[in-house]
């Protein structure tokens, strides 16, 4: 039986920084279209309107909401969850993670069969953000949260005022064209929940933290002529399964494209500024190296440049 | 009826009177710790028996490992075992198999033992020792008995095709980035989730799951303990977990007894808040037996684990750069450990790396300074690497420690050049500089992380030895006697137990560990070989055939 995949959104950011008061204001303004799960890390938290609650399973960890949601709580590990609402008619979740959760891990774990990984969001505080980056024990945390982000939900900006991301939080990539910076949304922007629902636009992995759980390499091709752009869209197409994300520019009859590519969803639009034409691909660095049968295939038009392991997958000694 | 044990020599670990050569226990309890002709008084007093089974025998305090899983064990131990290092069992000892040749011997001699149809579950695979594994190199062995090799560090597993039609797993199923490498049978870090929810009806199923608590007693019993620790009853499910080791670790067969202590977050329940946790944790008492006891006592979690390199480390960290994690935001952590503080607990948290320990000890000073305790036993559990600042501070703060010495024997050489380098690697269990200042120290097994066998716990101590054979900071080696009280009295101390066992008075439980040798003046490098005789539990003598 062939199944649509559910996608999810992830909620992270560190303890205090506003997911679980971003989650009960969705829930609050019942904004959520009807099928999302929403996975909880407890209920203490969260605040549902009796009048939206239609049913509470006997165990009390999933609540069936009347638009047609559920609440349900991590009770255990994620695997478990995923098993568990396994059943229920729902086409989207959004999933508080735990407060110290890294977002590459997390989307390593959001490929459980039936699932995927849509968009990472992290929480942002933007009166605390920059005390608590140099803290002592959280500090690196919760700058690598902020770095694996596709979207930044900033919060607290009525008693901020502004918030800014600090230079350094540009990390010294493998090269400046690959990798734009992860938008940033106000939490009380109306469009932000419309957005978090859709799949990433503006592609914003980041392979080249050396702390990732999930290690990643890419591999970079330069572009040395033109391609037509149906010849580039069917190239996409067929790229070997191991890789699961595309990005740059590519130079084409009809001007530079944009390309970004995650899983099977590929898109190609007009890029708004000059850049240096060339493709980076990303795969898990336990997966075959496709170095070769890209180089092969795409010769008329690119060259390899550059063949990366981003993190070392640490030495699972014990 | 009083009974007379007399031995070749008794081990008291009572500083006051360090040897003795005869031992009166009565209802279970010491009487007299001693000689025979001092303890006239009581034996004319009383009816009693002569027993002179262990006058060639060298009696210790029943040994305490105050700190290990059952529940984890249940699940391992019906599995086969192929390992690097030796591990000693009840149903006979696991010799090492350090070549993929002999490791691929190994499973075709268990594929030719096993009933046919029944799966093979092998764990202990490590591909420093054992080649690159994969489900091809599996098949071979056989492709149509469903055959599961486990790594040593638990956190990846491989199939063969039998297994993989087994669980019903697809490769439509995996997805890329899952973590999952369908064609070579290989589940990994998060995509091993997958594999152990659908191996779980061969896992935990109720019979399979009571045979393995089954066996942990053979274990537990075979290490030479009287009493263990399970430091984190409810890490998967609270009410199974506790029922089980009701029905299997209490009755008079059972030759020790548990202290339970409760995972401190698996305890809550729905919208219980943190706050909650003291009231719920005293609740747990109510449901003591004999053998079975909660007591006033919180496990709490730090940073993770040292065998995956997941240890929070200060500067300058791991040698590739990777970052620790923390098992629960330190606000939290501080959060749970003021609510059971201040309600009077003695608190365990697993702390393994020095920045780990640095929160906790950070922690620690925060409460002190709320609510001064004196006697509060906090103890920082498995100890990884710490620093030498650290045990003055452990020292002021009036902790304790339990550590899993073990780490230094398995991990030392490799992450002296895959991990954090020969200096921090060797100073791992940094146990001397804790008994010079005073502080109480246990050893554990955190079993399954390490072999439960105190012996050898006590081995590595002394002799700081690693895998490679090569002595890893001498100036860290405990003398025989310290060890011989970091897995008896100190452990007592650890546990809560102190008042009851660990050492052999008047008063105390009649709990001994019988010896063919004396572990405080053989060949340092025997200890772990010494052949373990008998345990007495509650003045009941409980004898070992091997």
């Amino acid at each position: 039986m062939k199944q649509r995949l559910i996608p999810i959104t992830i909620i992270s950011g560190y303890l205090g920084s506003g997911k679980t008061t971003f989650i009960n204001r969705l829930l609050a303004a019942d904004v959520l279209p009807s099928k999302v799960a929403v996975l909880v890390n407890d209920f203490g938290d969260i605040n549902i309107d009796a009048k939206l609650i239609a049913q509470i399973s006997d165990d009390g960890s999933v609540v069936s909401l009347t638009n047609g949601c559920v609440c349900c709580t991590l009770q255990d590990d994620l695997a478990n969850t995923f098993e568990r609402i396994s059943s229920l008619a729902i086409d989207h979740v959004l999933l508080e993670a735990s407060g110290v959760a890294l977002p590459n891990k997390l989307r390593t774990q959001c490929h459980y069969p039936g699932y995927f990984p849509q968009h990472c969001a992290v929480t942002v505080d933007a009166e605390n953000y920059h005390k608590k980056r140099q803290d002592k024990y959280v500090g690196n945390l919760v700058q690598q949260q902020v770095l694996q982000a596709d979207t930044l939900i900033i919060t607290k900006l009525d008693l901020a005022g502004s918030f800014e991301l600090p230079d350094s939080h540009d990390p010294g990539r493998p090269n400046s064209t690959d990798l734009s910076p992860a938008k940033q949304y106000s939490v009380t922007d109306p469009q932000l929940i419309y957005h978090l629902l859709e799949p990433v636009k503006g592609l914003n992995y980041k392979p080249g933290s050396s702390s990732d759980m999930a290690s990643f390499s890419s591999c970079t091709l330069e572009q040395h002529k033109p391609i037509d752009i149906q010849e580039l869209s069917d190239l996409l197409a067929t790229v070997p399964a191991q890789i699961e994300r595309i990005k740059g520019f590519v130079d084409t009859p009809t001007g530079l494209q944009l390309i970004q590519k995650v899983g099977k969803r590929c898109s190609i639009v007009p890029a708004d500024a000059a850049q240096n034409p060339g493709l980076v691909f990303i795969y898990p660095s336990q997966a075959a190296n496709p170095a070769e049968v890209l180089q092969v295939n795409w010769k008329p038009w690119m060259t390899l440049r550059g063949n990366h392991l981003h993190s070392a997958h640490h030495p699972e000694q014990s | 009826m009083l009974t007379l044990f007399t031995a070749k020599s008794i081990i008291t670990m009572n500083p006051s009177m360090p040897a003795a050569d005869a031992i009166l226990v009565g209802d279970g309890r010491i009487i007299e710790v001693g000689h025979e002709d001092k303890m006239q008084p009581w034996l004319d007093a009383h009816p009693h028996t002569v027993d002179r089974q262990f006058s060639e025998k060298v009696i210790c305090p029943g040994f305490i490992d105050p700190h290990l899983h059952p529940t984890m064990a249940a699940v391992l131990l019906p599995m086969e075992f192929i390992t690097a290092m030796r591990w000693k069992l009840p149903w006979g000892i696991v010799e090492p198999t350090t070549t993929a040749e002999q490791f691929d011997q190994r499973m075709v001699a268990l594929h030719a033992q096993k009933e046919p149809d029944a799966p093979l579950f092998i764990w202990g695979y490590h591909q420093l020792w054992h080649g690159p594994m994969g489900k091809q190199r599996i098949n071979n062995v056989s492709s149509e008995r469903p055959m599961v090799v486990w790594h040593r560090s638990f956190h990846e597993l491989y199939m063969n095709d039998a297994a993989l039609k087994m669980t019903e797993i697809n490769e439509q199923d995996i997805k890329p980035g899952a973590q999952v490498d369908f064609s070579n049978g290989h589940f990994y870090e998060n995509g091993l989730g997958l594999a152990i929810n659908r191996l779980n009806p061969w896992l935990l199923a109720p019979d399979k799951y009571a045979a393995g608590l089954q066996r942990l007693k053979q274990v537990v019993q075979h290490g030479g303990h009287t009493s263990i620790g399970d430091l984190a009853t409810g890490l998967f499910d609270f009410e199974s977990e506790a029922n089980a080791l009701a029905s299997i670790l209490d009755g008079d067969d059972v030759p020790f007894r548990t202290r339970l202590v409760a995972h401190g977050t698996a305890i809550l329940k729905g919208s219980q808040s943190i706050e909650d946790g003291p009231a719920l944790a005293m609740q747990l008492i109510e449901r003591n037996s004999h053998r079975l006891k909660f007591g006033k006592h919180i496990k709490l979690f730090c940073d993770g684990a040292f065998f995956s390199q997941l240890s929070q480390l200060m500067e300058p960290g791991y040698i590739d750069g990777h970052q620790g994690e923390w098992l629960m935001p330190p606000e939290i952590l501080e959060q749970n450990m003021r609510a059971y503080w201040h309600a009077g607990f003695q608190i365990h948290v697993h702390a393994c790396g020095d920045l780990g320990i640095e929160l906790t000890l950070d922690l620690l000073e925060k409460m002190q300074a709320e609510k001064p305790r004196f006697n509060h036993g906090f103890t920082i559990e498995h100890f990884g690497f710490s620093t030498p600042e650290q045990i003055k501070r452990i020292k002021a703060l009036g902790a304790q420690v339990s550590a899993n010495v073990y780490y230094l024997h398995e991990l030392s050489d490799i992450y002296s050049r895959e991990g954090i380098g020969y200096e921090r690697a060797s100073q791992m269990s940094r146990l001397a500089s804790c008994f010079t200042n005073d502080i109480n120290t246990a050893l554990h097994s955190d079993f399954t992380m390490a072999p439960a066998e105190p012996l050898n716990s006590a081995w590595v101590a002394v002799n700081r030895i690693n895998h490679a054979g090569e002595v890893m900071c001498a100036q860290e080696c405990l003398t025989a006697q310290q060890a011989l009280e970091a897995i008896t009295i100190n452990a007592a101390h650890v546990l809560g137990m102190a008042a009851d066992t660990g050492s052999l008075r008047a008063g105390k439980y009649a709990d001994f560990t019988i010896l063919d040798e004396d572990p405080l003046t053989c060949d340092a490098m025997r200890i772990r070989d010494l052949r373990i005789h008998a345990t007495v539990f509650e003045g009941k003598v409980f004898p070992l055939d091997s």
